[in-house]
């Protein structure tokens, strides 16, 4: 009680006490402390950690959470003269040493007639055909795409019986035709070695078979590099939270995708408290005939579904951030209106502001330099709890393949092709969860610091 | 009260005609048509599609001609689903839609108000604090994670119900009703409690205590009425947000719903299919709305006095 007294007669303003209270509230502490890790990591990290969200490594496929492999692109180039093309990170070498396999590619078509294997087929190139009855698939196995390029990964290695029914999952419904390519890993080991002059090619020379050949250029494929060595260390690159399906790096796009949310939220809010603070501040400082009119407008627009106008806005038009901004800003502004409206209604009667008006200040100068700073408290909660609420909205629009293009993806949209690529037993969970828990932790940070901000800015709780 | 009432109906139709206009003219400013493709039609082709279809002279000539044909009653035909008008569409994909909102609704009303009733009655225990924070987690968790997260548990692990579809009202209902009513039974949970604690501070309730009225009669004949005010009013924005996480729901649960027809229609420029669904998803939420208004005007005798 007594230290209660003693606050009392140590007057504060009324923005100090409510931060004070702030300070005490456990649960706005530990939001404040999430936000501001969070924040803190997706700006900074990107900085340190280098990679693009969008650099892929087709071949290396979803790799669980801490896989690492050789520090090579899905395609190397080295022409002796020009600079090389590879990870950016070797470009400060003198000498590369790639050690690679070669693959074998085989093409193996298999055809059904009334749901049963008809033929099975393999050719090498163009030329050597195999027709067999039974065969047992070892190696890599890719659905081939037309072009003739690796396509989606088959897991399990199949064994094949003509006229027998093919494995489920295998063909497309109402296909009978399937084009594969197996891919097998011969013993030899070639190594190349290719030495550098500030990252401009000088030599290359290819060690096989105790044959040491010099060449003028050379194109190495990830999926056959074993190692790489950059002047005697070698080199991996490791993710550390592993890859999505195209080998894309998901601790990276995460940082990013973060950013985007965040900008989102942020400028989003920001646009909306803009609108609405003008339009409430004018509508309850003039009051009246003003205010019902401005008001009636307010509840006009309030019955209007308005998440189906953006869904419109996103679809018809070229979803860039601007339009994505000012969209999900026009949704939100109705209701800073309303409050900021609320609060200048009762502090227009005021003592400053009449003291204002007989010193013969204009209508322009007491609502934006006297009344407005006033609804700070409200405004402020406003926000927090504002910017969760559009991070969720535009995760939502990006869920429905309403995201945001031209841009790297927003969370939501890493979360949505999570829940596509999971895998029917959830084997790739981790596309799922970390973007997923890094979303969970912006909003619930956000939710709780603006509960905390809510409570200390409450009149009803002040000493 | 009646007066209040009236006020409010004569503004249903011209919010409608608002939202219909800006709808209408939206989507004629967006590039491309519901006959544009890669394949270059013949140019007598798209005259007669466009004769046939009512989309000949200026945009609002029109206009006009569809405000006419709405006020009978008519969509108009669907550009994209040939033999199907936009009436025949929307009945067929709004049983699902309506079924599974109000399921969600009633899960997410009961669920929260409970919730909510106990942290307050409770309040400061921990399990406030837990109902609480767990509400918390309720509003941050984005649908279409606790969706999958829910088909994966009870579906793929523990296969105790079925993992999507529609069957009507049966068990396939279940969890995408408990999806989208999620973050809806968070919030009434929130509101409740607040509003709770708000009344039982007040005087009239000393006073009731000081008569020596049980505890029971207290909470539930003078204080529950005027703690659940709070959550009717959040109930008009949370029907219209219900319709747009349905959007959502209905996608992982592969239901047959009308936010699928919205989307798609939107992407092709089916130009009377979106429209026909504005209109319905707009009527269907000031109505929402306006009954909220009704059932509030009822519990709080202070609404329509002012004048």
């Amino acid at each position: 009680m007594k230290t209660k007294m003693e606050q009392v007669h140590k007057s504060y303003s009324p923005t100090r006490l409510a931060f004070m209270r702030l300070l005490r509230h456990r649960l706005a502490l530990f939001g404040l402390f999430l936000v501001v890790a969070v924040s803190a990591a997706v700006v900074i990290v990107p900085v340190f950690y280098g990679g693009s969200p969008k650099l892929t490594r087709v071949w290396l496929g979803a790799k669980s959470p801490g896989f690492t492999h050789p520090d090579c692109l899905s395609k190397n180039i080295f022409i002796v003269g020009t600079e090389a093309e590879t990870s950016p990170s070797l470009s400060d070498a003198d000498e590369l040493i790639y050690q690679t396999k070669n693959f074998s590619r085989q093409e193996v078509r298999i055809t059904t007639r009334r749901g049963k294997i008809n033929t099975i087929m393999f050719t090498d190139g163009a030329r050597h055909i195999e027709e067999l009855d039974t065969s047992t698939l070892k190696g890599d196995l890719f659905r081939s795409n037309d072009d003739g390029t690796p396509g989606e990964k088959l897991e399990q290695a199949f064994v094949l019986k003509k006229n027998s029914a093919p494995p489920g999952g295998l063909f497309d419904e109402g296909s009978r035709v399937l084009m594969m390519l197996l891919i097998k890993a011969d013993d030899e080991v070639t190594q190349s070695i290719v030495t550098l002059n500030n990252s401009i090619v000088t030599s290359i020379t290819v060690k096989q078979d105790n044959n040491e050949i010099s060449s003028e250029d050379l194109i190495i494929k990830g999926r056959e590099v074993i190692s790489v060595i950059a002047d005697g260390e070698e080199r991996r690159v490791s993710h550390l939270l592993g890859t999505d399906k195209l080998g894309r790096d998901l601790f990276i796009r995460i940082l990013y995708g973060g950013r985007i949310s965040l900008l989102v939220g942020i400028v989003a809010t920001l646009v909306s408290i803009v609108i609405g603070l003008s339009y409430g501040a004018v509508s309850g400082y003039f009051g009246g005939m003003v205010d019902s009119i401005m008001m009636r407008i307010v509840d006009v627009l309030y019955g209007l579904p308005f998440i189906f106008l953006v869904i419109l806005l996103m679809v018809l038009f070229d979803r860039s951030l601007i339009l994505f901004f000012v969209a999900l800003g026009l949704v939100q502004w109705l209701t800073v209106a309303r409050i900021v409206r609320g609060q200048i209604l009762s502090l227009r009667e005021s003592e400053f502001v009449e003291a204002a008006k007989m010193s013969g200040a204009s209508a322009r100068k007491i609502i934006f330099s006297y009344l407005i700073p006033h609804t700070i408290g409200p405004v402020i909660v406003y926000t927090t709890l504002t910017i969760p609420l559009i991070i969720l909205e535009e995760s939502f629009l990006a869920y429905i393949g309403l995201g945001i293009t031209n841009a790297s993806d927003s969370l939501g949209s890493l979360v949505e092709q999570g829940v596509r690529m999971l895998g029917d037993a959830g084997e790739n969970w981790w596309l799922l969860l970390c973007p997923s828990l890094t979303m969970i932790f912006i909003l619930f940070g956000m939710n709780c610091l603006g509960d905390g901000l809510r409570d200390s800015f409450d009149p009803k709780r002040a000493l | 009260m009646f007066r209040y009432l009236l006020r409010r109906l004569v503004f249903v139709p011209i919010i409608l005609l608002i939202l219909i206009t800006i709808t209408f003219f939206l989507v004629r400013m967006a590039p491309g048509g519901p006959f544009s493709s890669d394949r270059e039609l013949p140019p007598g082709v798209e005259e007669a599609l466009t004769k046939r279809y009512n989309l000949d002279g200026s945009v609002v000539s029109q206009y006009g001609r569809y405000l006419v044909r709405l006020v009978q009653g008519d969509l108009g035909p669907s550009l994209k689903q040939k033999d199907f008008s936009v009436n025949e569409i929307i009945s067929n994909h709004l049983p699902p839609s309506i079924l599974l909102g109000i399921t969600a609704l009633l899960i997410s009303l009961c669920a929260g108000v409970a919730a909510g009733l106990v942290s307050a009655l409770k309040s400061n225990s921990l399990l406030d604090y837990s109902t609480m924070a767990l509400a918390v987690i309720g509003i941050s968790l984005p649908v279409f994670v606790f969706g999958p997260l829910l088909q994966t548990l009870f579906s793929r692990v523990f296969h105790i119900l079925p993992v999507s579809g529609y069957r009507g009202i049966s068990l396939h209902l279940i969890l995408p009703a408990v999806t989208l009513g999620l973050p809806f039974a968070a919030r009434f949970a929130r509101l409740t409690r607040a509003g709770m604690l708000d009344i039982l501070s007040e005087d009239f309730i000393t006073t009731a205590r000081s008569k020596g009225l049980t505890e029971r009669t207290i909470v539930l004949r003078h204080a529950l009425k005027g703690a659940l005010l709070p959550v009717v009013s959040f109930l008009g924005p949370a029907i219209a947000s219900i319709t747009t996480g349905s959007l959502v729901v209905e996608k992982i649960f592969n239901i047959p719903g009308l936010g699928r027809e919205f989307v798609e229609s939107a992407l092709n420029r089916d130009y009377f299919m979106i429209m026909g669904t504005v209109i319905l998803y707009g009527t269907l939420i000031i109505i929402c709305n306006l009954a909220v208004d009704i059932v509030y005007g009822f519990l709080d005798p202070r609404v329509g006095n002012e004048n």
